[in-house]
């Protein structure tokens, strides 16, 4: 029997509604016996496990821990860097990302990302925010790409804020706004899936406070998958928990019980602080 | 010591008798030490040697052109007329051969140099763009002689049959490609420079797209976008580099010599086509300063010279800033 006192993070309240709704929810991505390798260095081991629909599932673990290269894999942003590999099955909608002949451009599209340090173009704010639209030709009218822009805006909180300065620079915003920009882009094309990799790691309290009140808003209408090296991030945000531990992925739960009562010592340790 | 507070030691007191009075030594070097005072003076001198050398060109080419300056105004630049035994002096011929060169040298150099540069950083895999960058590198220190040597025997003759006919068959209408066909021409200098400025430019350009932030690539990627419209992406965030290595090749362009003397045909006279031979400033210096007799013609020639130091001055200093613009502060963290 365990005798450390439970883990200080304080989970999100929920109602016996909402619980219903997290078990029930559709699987969206599924990962089967995921090996990833850089070069000859294996980053990933075994990892298998379901992301529901319309869930905030969060990754934590230790620097190093895989859980950054796993969410890449999601998108297979991995790709672009040289000497990697994938082995298993990664199904978004059934269908095998990884298979031969998947058109990657298309699954980015689907699955949207946002960076641990933002990343805006050196253009306007409202360029921004198009620049999905424009090259996947989401939209046919000037009227229609205003209003799908607007309302990208509107869906990061950022609206208000840039409403008047649409034609400025991207680059003369603050720090937190240019990730909720980021964070605007990204939906603009309305992808199923958003991939956060450590999207409040660089912003001070108020501006990621701002970031994980998004999250609360934007998870009814996308699946979202955030790495966090903050474990009081991952309590307050997301419904499902993952932990990752030199690549293996250690237990994956409802954030609920990961932070009362895990069912692995490991993961016991790492949230009560004892390493990491 | 009239020190409201004698209690802190001021560096003057703190150092003693010796730095109340001007003291060379200190004045070079913080601590005083002889070696390090005459280390900095050297390197000083250095410095101060190559500005002099800079300042001392321009004034013996002010003051030797001025008897040119006097004599033929503003209307030196204009005068198409260059013909010594008359004394009379006109630059346009040679500013025209030099710009049109250029610009034929640029219109060919810079879509190559730009597939080249987003060859090595994007497409190519390490393996291959390692060795070809060093080989672009490589291409840019051929002594332009060689060029010049490989352009008579090989370049002149295969534009002559191969470029220059068919060119005058679909295009003959237009000026630029009517006239007889030689194969030493204006084109053909032009073309030289093009070959010569690519690795100049390509290996700029290549340094400016590999300072451009991976997160600006994986941005555009996350969003769908094809490699095509990610290379749009990092082709935008390099614009000014990028403007700035083309300044750079059109400041070598302008200022090459040997290969385009030995292509162009060295006539001083405009022509509207590209098939005519021409004359550049750069070659006309090198052709005629031998020759020149009387006072005028070597003043005419020196102000040529100075012509050719303030254009490539200005566009050198223009590219150098605007590709400093660019890989500022981003080369250091660009893989970060």
């Amino acid at each position: 029997m365990s005798t450390t006192a439970p883990p200080t993070p304080v989970t999100q309240p929920r109602n016996e509604e909402q619980r219903q709704r997290e078990q029930n929810a559709p699987v969206k991505i599924s990962v089967r016996r995921l090996d990833f390798f850089y070069g000859r260095a294996q980053a990933l081991h075994n990892i298998t496990l379901d992301l529901s629909e319309r869930i905030v599932t969060a990754f934590i673990g230790p620097s190093g821990c895989g859980k950054s290269t796993f969410l890449r894999t999601l998108n297979r942003m991995n790709d672009t860097i040289p000497g990697t590999r994938a082995e298993g099955e990664i199904l978004l909608d059934a269908a095998d990302i990884y298979a031969p002949g998947t058109d990657v451009v298309a699954l980015r599209r689907k699955v949207g990302m946002v960076f641990q340090k933002s990343n805006p173009f050196p253009k306007s704010i409202f360029d921004n925010v198009a620049y999905g639209l424009r090259i996947n030709r989401l939209t046919s009218t000037k009227a229609e790409l205003q209003e799908r822009v607007q309302e990208a805006l509107e869906d990061a909180a950022l609206w208000t804020e840039v409403k008047d300065r649409l034609k400025s620079s991207a680059l003369g915003l603050s720090g937190g706004q240019q990730q909720r920009l980021c964070i605007a882009r990204a939906l603009a094309v309305r992808p199923d899936v958003l991939l956060m990799d450590e999207p409040a790691s660089a912003l001070d309290p108020i501006a990621t406070q701002k970031i994980e009140e998004l999250l609360f808003k934007l998870k009814r209408q996308y699946t979202i998958i955030i790495v966090t090296h903050n474990m009081q991030q991952a309590a307050r945000v997301s419904d499902r928990t993952a932990f990752f531990w030199l690549g293996k992925l250690i237990e994956f739960n409802a954030t609920e019980k990961m932070f009362t009562n895990p069912d692995e010592k490991l993961t016991e340790d790492y949230i009560t602080g004892r390493f990491g | 010591m009239s020190n409201p507070q004698p209690a802190l030691p001021t560096p003057a007191s703190a150092y003693g008798a010796r730095a109340r009075v001007w003291d060379w030594r200190r004045a070079l070097s913080p601590t005083g030490d002889l070696g390090d005072a005459v280390f900095r003076g050297a390197l000083f001198l250095c410095a101060l040697l190559l500005l002099l050398i800079v300042a001392a060109m321009i004034a013996a080419m002010a003051s030797m052109s001025t008897l040119s300056m006097r004599e033929f105004g503003w209307g030196f630049l204009t005068s198409s007329q260059w013909n010594p035994l008359a004394n009379k002096f006109g630059a346009w011929p040679f500013i025209y051969g030099t710009v049109m060169s250029s610009i034929i040298a640029l219109l060919i150099s810079v879509p190559l140099s730009l597939g080249v540069a987003v060859f090595l950083v994007e497409q190519a895999p390490a393996r291959v763009a390692r060795p070809l960058t060093f080989l672009v590198e490589l291409l840019a220190a051929i002594p332009s002689v060689v060029y010049g040597l490989w352009g008579i025997f090989v370049l002149a003759p295969f534009l002559r049959v191969h470029v220059m006919p068919p060119l005058q068959n679909w295009f003959g209408f237009l000026p630029l490609f009517q006239g007889s066909i030689t194969g030493i021409s204006l084109l053909t200098g032009g073309v030289i420079l093009a070959i010569m400025i690519t690795p100049i430019i390509s290996a700029v350009v290549r340094d400016v797209l590999a300072a451009v932030p991976v997160s600006q690539r994986e941005a555009a990627l996350a969003l769908g976008a094809t490699r095509w419209e990610t290379t749009r992406v990092v082709l935008a965030n390099g614009g000014p580099g990028i403007a700035g290595a083309i300044i750079l090749g059109l400041g070598r362009a302008v200022g090459e010599t040997m290969a385009v003397t030995m292509l162009i045909g060295n006539r001083p006279e405009v022509s509207a086509s590209l098939f005519a031979p021409s004359y550049t400033i750069a070659s006309v210096l090198a052709n005629e300063f031998r020759e020149a007799t009387g006072d005028l013609y070597v003043s005419a020639l020196v102000q040529l010279g100075l012509i050719l130091f303030f254009v490539t001055f200005v566009i050198n200093g223009a590219a150098r800033l605007l590709v400093w613009s660019v890989t500022r502060g981003t080369s250091g963290t660009a893989r970060a």
